[in-house]
């Protein structure tokens, strides 16, 4: 009966109970997003890169190295010589090493230059190895191999033939086309980064930028300082050692050498000597260098990120206040013309108490319906961009938020709304009380 | 605990504000078992406020107040509510029923209320025959914000009697009535009760209604203030 009741009565002032459910479903989807990004985040940039010791670039911020060369975000402020990675790398306390090039894109997902090291020693989440689902690494020069969403999304399937572009937008002012590049190897979902890339071997990046002479299609190279791909002096390479004929190229075309590459991740033989083998990168003569350790660097991303959190942790939390808020003032508002129905009740029997069950039942429920479709809009938001959310930021997330943490906020939300529909409550008691059934005062 | 009176008032003070002198001392007041009280005096004399407290909605400054031998006010006040469902079926002059409810379910208010779940269906069906509210299904299922007022009104009776009460209050329940349903609606009351022996105390300052009840009580001649302050 007090269900009923309170059903009925919500459902009798139809208008403005819509209006307030809203404004909770939009402040709890604010709360609970907020929470839901920032955790999976976490969780989806913990995962990304696992088992690399050092991450080398060029001089910059390292946040700013961790993101381009792991997250595919933003891009490198310059590149590091061939030959500073073959003196590093040569060390014999490194025990594996991955060059990677990057700048370029194809369709709108990033395309980076490696070797077949690439496929061999990154690991991501814990520990795991990139493995193919069809397919192979790199044989030949204009080999691909592409992530998950990259075949998914674009319907590519082994063989097929692609064109790589300059630049990182998805719309590309000069093509590269003509090249022969295709598909030989898909890998399997990852959830990370890796999904949207396009891999290729860093000689076809050199040959497509034309450090190695692609015969005709390099008269197309003329406007080289609207690329993102930062080798300030490529062209002045041409003719280079390492230059090869473009039609049949053959197995050892790939081990090419080209003339600079943009980062490269170092796994060591001791973990121990990551610490020294950080310095003597940092301390490198020849050339500006800047190494990282993927961790260190990812927990100084969430330092600075933290203090955005919580500002909007804070926001989010003021937004559900106001909507509570709302809520309370809605219930004083129709107190009056309340009056009327709570004399009736309290004639039939109804002791106070049952009086402010009524109105806390009612504003719990309005409450619940509001939280309830702020949880299912999230839902489907997330279930919306989550492809948008992992090709712009590399940040891949999963549509269902956590129960814990949303129990958590429901209860926190219940527990305010009982307190603060105390107010209303109350004030009808002790108007039942004060008053009696007389309505007309 | 026999008692040949269903409400007993000694020595009865009340008044809103304790820096102003009461409105109601009343030093005796009785109504016999199955009286029907025609009970009227000008507006703010205490009527209502005199209901409320019989009630036991509003509790007295001072003095004892019986109901059906019950010293109601010595009760505590969740069971002063459910003496209340049990015992007393209240009649306002208007707004008795919640609008959003149907004409079934408010009347179910009542034994929900009484804790007495089940209502005996042949009374029900008896009252719903006397009210003449069960001619059709649809009008039990309209929400009672759709009825008109006379409608509500014999609603308001039903649900008042559907525990069989001992004691019926009426605050004014024809003053929003035009004569020919006030009258309907006296005849209806009265009509009802009869099984029930209830005692009714009605309150009205229509003189013309007087002559269908046994007892005339004015507010004046039991309440030692009455037009002496404001209310």
């Amino acid at each position: 009966m007090l269900v009923q009741i309170a059903v009925s009565s919500l459902l009798a002032r139809k208008f403005t109970m819509t209006l307030t459910v809203i404004s909770i479903a939009v402040s709890f989807f604010v709360l609970l997003g907020i929470d839901h990004i920032k955790s999976e985040m976490r969780h989806s940039f913990g995962r990304t890169v696992s088992g690399v010791d050092i991450i080398v670039g060029a001089r910059s911020s390292s946040i700013n190295l961790l993101l381009y060369s792991v997250f595919r975000v933003g891009n490198a402020t310059n590149n590091i010589s061939w030959s500073s990675y073959k003196t590093i790398t040569d060390k014999p306390n490194v025990a594996w090493s991955i060059p990677i090039s990057l700048g370029d894109s194809h369709q709108g997902f990033r395309v980076l230059g490696t070797t077949n090291a690439y496929f061999e020693h990154y690991r991501y989440g814990n520990k795991q190895v990139l493995s193919f689902s069809e397919g192979h690494a790199f044989s030949r020069l204009y080999d691909v191999v592409i992530g998950a969403d990259v075949a998914r999304q674009l319907g590519y399937q082994l063989h097929s033939p692609l064109d790589i572009s300059h630049g990182v937008g998805k719309v590309s002012f000069k093509k590269h086309t003509g090249f022969g590049f295709e598909v030989t190897g898909i890998l399997k979902p990852t959830g990370t980064p890796i999904d949207q890339t396009v891999h290729i071997t860093l000689p076809a990046v050199d040959s497509i930028h034309g450090s190695i002479p692609h015969g005709s299609m390099h008269s197309t190279h003329s406007g080289e300082v609207t690329h993102n791909h930062s080798m300030p002096d490529e062209d002045s390479h041409e003719g280079h050692e390492e230059s090869h004929s473009d039609n049949n190229p053959l197995l050892s075309q790939i081990s090419a050498q080209p003339k600079a590459i943009t980062a490269f991740m170092l796994g060591l033989t001791s973990k121990i000597a990551t610490l020294g083998a950080l310095r003597q990168i940092n301390e490198f003569e020849n050339e500006p260098l800047l190494a990282i350790m993927p961790g260190v660097a990812l927990s100084e991303m969430w330092q600075i990120m933290k203090v955005v959190e919580q500002a909007l942790a804070v926001i989010a939390f003021l937004v559900l206040i106001a909507a509570l808020f709302g809520l309370v003032t809605m219930l004083l508002a129709t107190m009056n013309e309340r009056q009327r129905e709570i004399a009736v009740l309290r004639a039939a029997g109804a002791s106070a108490s049952f009086i402010v069950i009524l109105i806390e039942s009612e504003a719990l429920l309005l409450v619940l319906t509001g939280m309830l479709c702020g949880f299912l809009g999230l839902v489907v938001t997330m279930f919306v961009g989550q492809d948008m959310l992992a090709s712009q930021f590399g940040i891949f997330i999963s549509s269902v938020p956590s129960l814990t943490n949303l129990f958590f906020y429901v209860g926190l939300v219940l527990v305010l709304t009982f307190i603060l529909a105390l107010v209303p409550a109350l004030i009808s008691y002790r108007r039942s009380m004060i008053h009696g059934l007389s309505v007309n005062y | 605990m026999v008692s040949n009176n269903s409400i007993e008032i000694n020595d009865l003070v009340f008044g809103w504000d304790k820096h102003l002198p009461p409105i109601i001392h009343i030093p005796k007041w009785t109504v016999k078992h199955n009286d029907s009280v025609f009970l009227h005096g000008p507006s703010g004399t205490g009527k209502s406020t005199l209901l409320n407290i019989v009630c036991g909605i509003l509790a007295p400054d001072e003095g004892k107040v019986d109901v059906l031998g019950e010293s109601i006010f010595k009760l505590r006040a969740n069971a002063r509510d459910k003496f209340r469902a049990q015992h007393i079926g209240v009649i306002f002059q208007q707004f008795n029923l919640l609008p959003y409810l149907n004409v079934l379910e408010n009347i179910q208010i009542g034994p929900y209320f009484s804790s007495k779940r089940d209502i005996n269906p042949e009374y029900l069906a008896y009252i719903l025959e006397t009210l003449e509210l069960n001619q059709s299904k649809n009008l039990l299922q309209s929400k009672a914000k759709n009825l008109s007022v006379g409608q509500q009104q014999r609603v308001a009776v039903a649900r008042a009697l559907v525990n069989q009460p001992e004691i019926i209050i009426a605050d004014e329940p024809t003053s929003a009535l035009d004569s020919v349903m006030r009258d309907q609606f006296i005849e209806l009351l009265f009509k009802t009760t009869e099984k029930t022996e209830s005692t009714i105390i009605f309150v009205s300052h229509d003189k013309g209604l007087a002559s269908n009840f046994n007892t005339l009580v004015s507010l004046e001649q039991i309440n030692k203030v009455a037009g002496k302050s404001e209310c």
